[in-house]
Parts: structure tokens; C-alpha cells; sequence
């Protein structure tokens, strides 16, 4: 399909990563 | 942010691997037997998001050959609702054999942070299959907005703070958090109204309710061309084919600044690895 599922583990956490520092830092509430 | 050539760059590293593991074929044995029992019915492809939107079209869009290629069908089946929580719960407890997948988005990733208290595990309750798409977002403003470019929009963000309502397809969806990053990152204040989804988003957009929104460049270039609203930017590293005439953030002048979606296909946790590989091929 497109990467690999090892490819495609390792870019799931990069961005759980990335998406928690903008979200932390931004200080986002959704509940 | 979005390191996509990195991206790209590990995904050749990753061929070249392919081809090195073809060298041991005898290790693969059992499991190429086990394999070929699969697909044994129509394989359940979840869509966490209402039909047309982002993850619908990308979904079908690689499924349809995949089922194709695993002579079977697919089944698509929309389960909106919670940033994509609904449906990825209802995969994460589906039966691990390969014949429920999911297809996710960047929210997926955000959820982790986002909800502390998640049904499920983003990572751990889940086999990754498949990273199938990247793209960029793109600044939209509603034809009457009063800026033309990136420097405009934030000068008058900040001449009037909270006063700019701003749409994103959803709470704690990319779009949605990017523009908390691009507020975070430039000091400015804007209202957020969370849309379910992009075309209600953009029915507003057109008509003004909001003034402005980060979407999808594939989902909003035809709007913009078609005269409904205008661009002022994608928050790709470099120029987007398909919207040459744009700037990109960094361009417009906010340094560093880059942000994005992507879809993804996961698998129940403790799905047979010999199944996500075929499915991963």
C-alpha cells in the first residue's frame, strides 16, 4: 500500500510525538 | 513539523530491506501457509468520519485496489464521532484476523494527548498496516475576509484579538490544531467552531459565519478555484503541485512553520503478521 507496517509504526509514534508537544504547548482543551 | 521526506526516504530504506528478507525464504514458511487461508470473507474497512470527506475518499481509495488484489470485496462502513474514537474502538475490539481494518488520520495520533482516559490504546491495541497518504493543509478565508496575505491575516488577528472565528473539520482534528499551533506560535487569539466535518465547514465559510480555516489542499483547491473562497497559503515545506501559485507558511513569513494530515490503515492488535504483510504489500 504505502510504507511498512515496521515504517508505519515508527510515523504513528513520531507523530503522537509531535501532535502531543503542539498540544501541550497550546495548551488545546477538547472535553 | 512533518518530516515527509524523511518519510519517503525511510520507505526506500525499507524496500531495500524487502529484498535482503527475500534471501531467507524457508523462515517464512509457515506463515505463507497460514496466509493463504486469508482473505476468507469480505474484508470490514471502518471509516471513523461521515462519507466524502478526507479519510472516506482515502480509504476507498486504497482499499478498492486492495480488495481487488486479495480477490475479495471490501466493505466500507462510516462510523463517525469523537475525533475518530467511535470507529477506531470498535476496530481495536474487533477479531484480529485481518477482515476488520481501520482507516485513521493524523486525530489518531493527537488523541493520545488529547483524552487521557481513551477506550483504547493509540499504539498497543492496534497492528499498523500501511501509511497510505500525506498532505498538507491549506489557509482559506471567506472571499470578503479582510487580507490578501499570510503578513495581512496575522496583522489583523492581532489588531483584533478573539474576534476571528476560524472552522476546523472537527475538535482536535489537524486542522483544528494547527491553527492552536499557528495562535501558540504567532501570540495571536481567534475563536475555534468545530464543524463535523468539511462540508458544512466550507457552507459556512462561503457564507461568512467563519472567516477563516486549515484544510485538506486536495478538498479546498477546487473551491478556491472555482472562485468561492480564497487561499493565502499550504503548510507544506515547499510549493504543492496542483496550487504552484501559492505560498507556503514559511513564505508568507511565519518561520519554521510547516503542518498536515495523513491517513493510515491499522489492524486489530495480534492480527497474524503474515496477514499485515500481505496486506501491507
Amino acid at each position: 500500500m504505502g510504507t511498512t507496517p515496521d515504517e508505519t509504526a515508527a510515523f504513528l509514534k513520531t507523530e503522537i510525538a509531535k501532535w502531543g508537544k503542539v498540544i501541550r504547548d497550546a495548551d488545546v482543551k477538547v472535553e | 513539523m512533518f518530516a515527509i521526506s524523511m518519510m519517503l526516504r525511510r520507505h526506500a530504506v525499507g524496500q531495500a530491506l524487502g529484498v535482503l528478507c527475500a534471501v531467507l525464504p524457508g523462515a517464512l514458511l509457515p506463515a505463507a501457509v497460514l496466509a493463504q487461508a486469508y482473505p476468507s470473507k469480505p474484508i470490514r474497512m471502518v471509516v471513523p468520519y461521515t462519507p466524502g470527506g478526507y479519510t472516506d475518499t482515502m480509504a476507498r481509495a486504497v482499499g478498492e485496489p486492495l480488495a481487488r488484489a486479495l480477490n475479495t470485496t471490501m466493505i466500507f462502513e462510516n462510523r463517525p464521532g469523537a475525533n475518530s474514537i467511535v470507529g477506531a474502538e470498535m476496530v481495536a475490539k474487533a477479531a484480529p484476523d485481518g477482515h476488520t481494518l481501520v482507516t485513521v488520520i493524523a486525530a489518531h495520533s493527537a488523541n493520545a494527548t488529547l483524552y487521557p482516559k481513551l477506550p483504547f490504546d493509540v499504539v498497543k491495541d492496534f497492528s499498523p498496516v500501511a501509511v497510505t497518504s500525506l498532505s498538507p493543509l491549506i489557509l482559506v478565508v471567506n472571499n470578503d475576509f479582510p487580507a490578501k496575505t499570510v503578513g495581512e491575516f496575522l496583522a489583523y488577528a492581532k489588531a483584533n484579538p478573539g474576534k476571528i472565528n476560524f472552522g476546523s473539520s472537527g475538535n482536535g482534528a489537524a486542522a483544528h490544531l494547527t491553527m492552536e499551533y499557528l495562535k501558540n506560535l504567532t501570540g495571536t487569539k481567534m475563536q475555534h467552531i468545530p464543524y463535523k466535518g468539511t462540508a458544512p465547514l466550507l457552507t459556512d465559510l462561503i457564507g461568512g459565519q467563519i472567516g477563516v480555516a486549515f484544510d485538506a489542499v486536495s478538498l479546498m483547491m477546487p473551491h478556491v478555484r472555482g472562485g468561492k473562497i480564497r487561499a493565502l497559503a499550504t503548510t507544506a515545506d515547499k510549493r504543492v503541485a496542483g496550487a504552484l501559485d501559492l505560498p507556503t507558511m514559511i513564505e508568507g513569513g511565519v518561520a519554521g512553520f510547516t503542518s498536515g494530515t495523513w491517513s493510515m490503515v491499522l489492524a486489530p492488535a495480534g492480527t497474524p503478521p503474515e496477514i499485515v504483510k500481505r496486506l501491507s504489500d
